[in-house]
């Protein structure tokens, strides 16, 4: 399993609607020459997708998704790959200006592809999907949703940090102990 | 393959547990970081982003899974730095004392069995760094046996506070100019 985090400056609700709009993902899927939705129940999602990237494939893909927080796919046909399936976890970033997406790919190509070379491939296709994602949001700007818990969420200074001491010098008889970040320093005067 | 260490801290497992979570400020101690930032929080989940300090180069992203007080594990997931998981064990003992312990795992790869340099962290160095760091937290820590506190600079939410022979003076932002 292989995974990736992807900033995106659009807030979670948008990406969202992006991920799950499974139709389009020809506009900015990397490879992908086709995607159609064959059937659709609640959250859940069969698609027929074509992607075209090292060697065209052509297979079944179910999502199941988690409104705003997360969409979960797995091959559910396909010749070309013995497992596909991973899933986008959305966070609403910490700096409240946009979306991390957490990404994870798993694929299984059989016994005659190395393990290391898959990890490869899935760096790979997971780093130029955030790109893509990335692109795609940027030329085509969504209205501006943000997500509730954006919204709620308090801003990194609002965080309260227990005092905390720098320096410290302290005199004593013989000198000076000096204490900065951690460290003790003893300064003697001559006369010691 | 792991690398496991341990130190005992004079200070309640919150303490520490606090400082592992605060991932804006781990450039403040760890030896190996450059720059810090959280980038998400979902719960018990976070992501964050750490620019590695040279030799290292690049950002270090990574996955971290927390158990309030107990546990911080990070696995990474992006960037050029050999370890695959680490893992920041608290344990909380008696009478306000508290023992953690880092454990660092390395990523497969060939070079393993190479007689190279493994590039990992010293597991011991980032623990006495956090006790360093810890120790900015507890009074006594700096207080010294006997003798007479003269300056204390301390940083509090409020802003920077210093006490100068038992006097506070709170602490304000200069304007931008030449230096006196």
């Amino acid at each position: 399993m292989i995974k990736s985090a992807i900033q995106v400056q659009a807030p979670k609700n948008n990406v969202y609607t992006i991920l799950t709009d499974f139709s389009r993902y020809k506009e900015w899927v990397p490879g992908c020459e086709s995607c159609a939705v064959t059937s659709q129940s609640g959250n859940v999602c069969d698609t027929q997708i074509v992607i075209n990237s090292m060697k065209r494939m052509e297979m079944g893909l179910r999502f199941d998704s988690e409104p705003v927080h997360s969409i979960k796919f797995r091959m559910t046909k396909g010749k070309e790959l013995k497992a596909y399936a991973g899933t986008y976890r959305l966070m609403d970033s910490a700096d409240g200006l946009g979306t991390v997406v957490l990404a994870e790919l798993d694929i299984d190509a059989g016994f005659m592809v190395p393990k290391f070379m898959v990890d490869k491939i899935c760096n790979k296709l997971l780093d130029d999907t955030g790109t893509a994602l990335r692109k795609y949001i940027s030329s085509a700007p969504m209205k501006a949703a943000p997500s509730p818990a954006a919204e709620k969420a308090p801003s990194p200074e609002a965080k309260r940090r227990p005092v905390k001491r720098l320096l410290s010098v302290v005199q004593t008889a013989v000198g000076y102990k000096i204490w900065v970040m951690g460290q003790t320093y003893t300064v003697k005067s001559e006369q010691g | 393959m792991a690398k496991r260490s341990s130190i005992a801290l004079p200070c309640k497992a919150e303490l520490p547990y606090s400082v592992l979570t605060d991932y804006d400020q781990y450039a403040e101690w760890l030896p190996l970081v450059k720059s810090s930032k959280l980038l998400a929080t979902e719960g018990d989940l976070s992501v964050a982003e750490f620019e590695l300090r040279p030799p290292r180069k690049g950002k270090w992203v990574v996955e971290c899974i927390h158990t309030r007080d107990q546990m911080v594990l990070w696995r990474t997931i992006g960037g050029e730095i050999p370890i695959a998981q680490l893992q920041w064990d608290i344990e909380g003992g008696q009478s306000g004392q508290s023992q953690v312990s880092l454990t660092l795992e390395k990523k497969s790869s060939w070079r393993n069995f190479l007689p190279l340099p493994s590039g990992m962290p010293d597991a011991g160095k980032c623990l006495a760094a956090l006790q360093r760091q810890i120790s900015s937290f507890l009074p006594e820590a700096a207080a010294g046996d006997g003798g007479e506190k003269i300056l204390d600079l301390v940083e509090t939410s409020q802003g920077f506070v210093c006490w100068i022979r038992g006097k506070k003076y709170v602490m304000t932002p200069a304007p931008e100019g030449p230096r006196d």
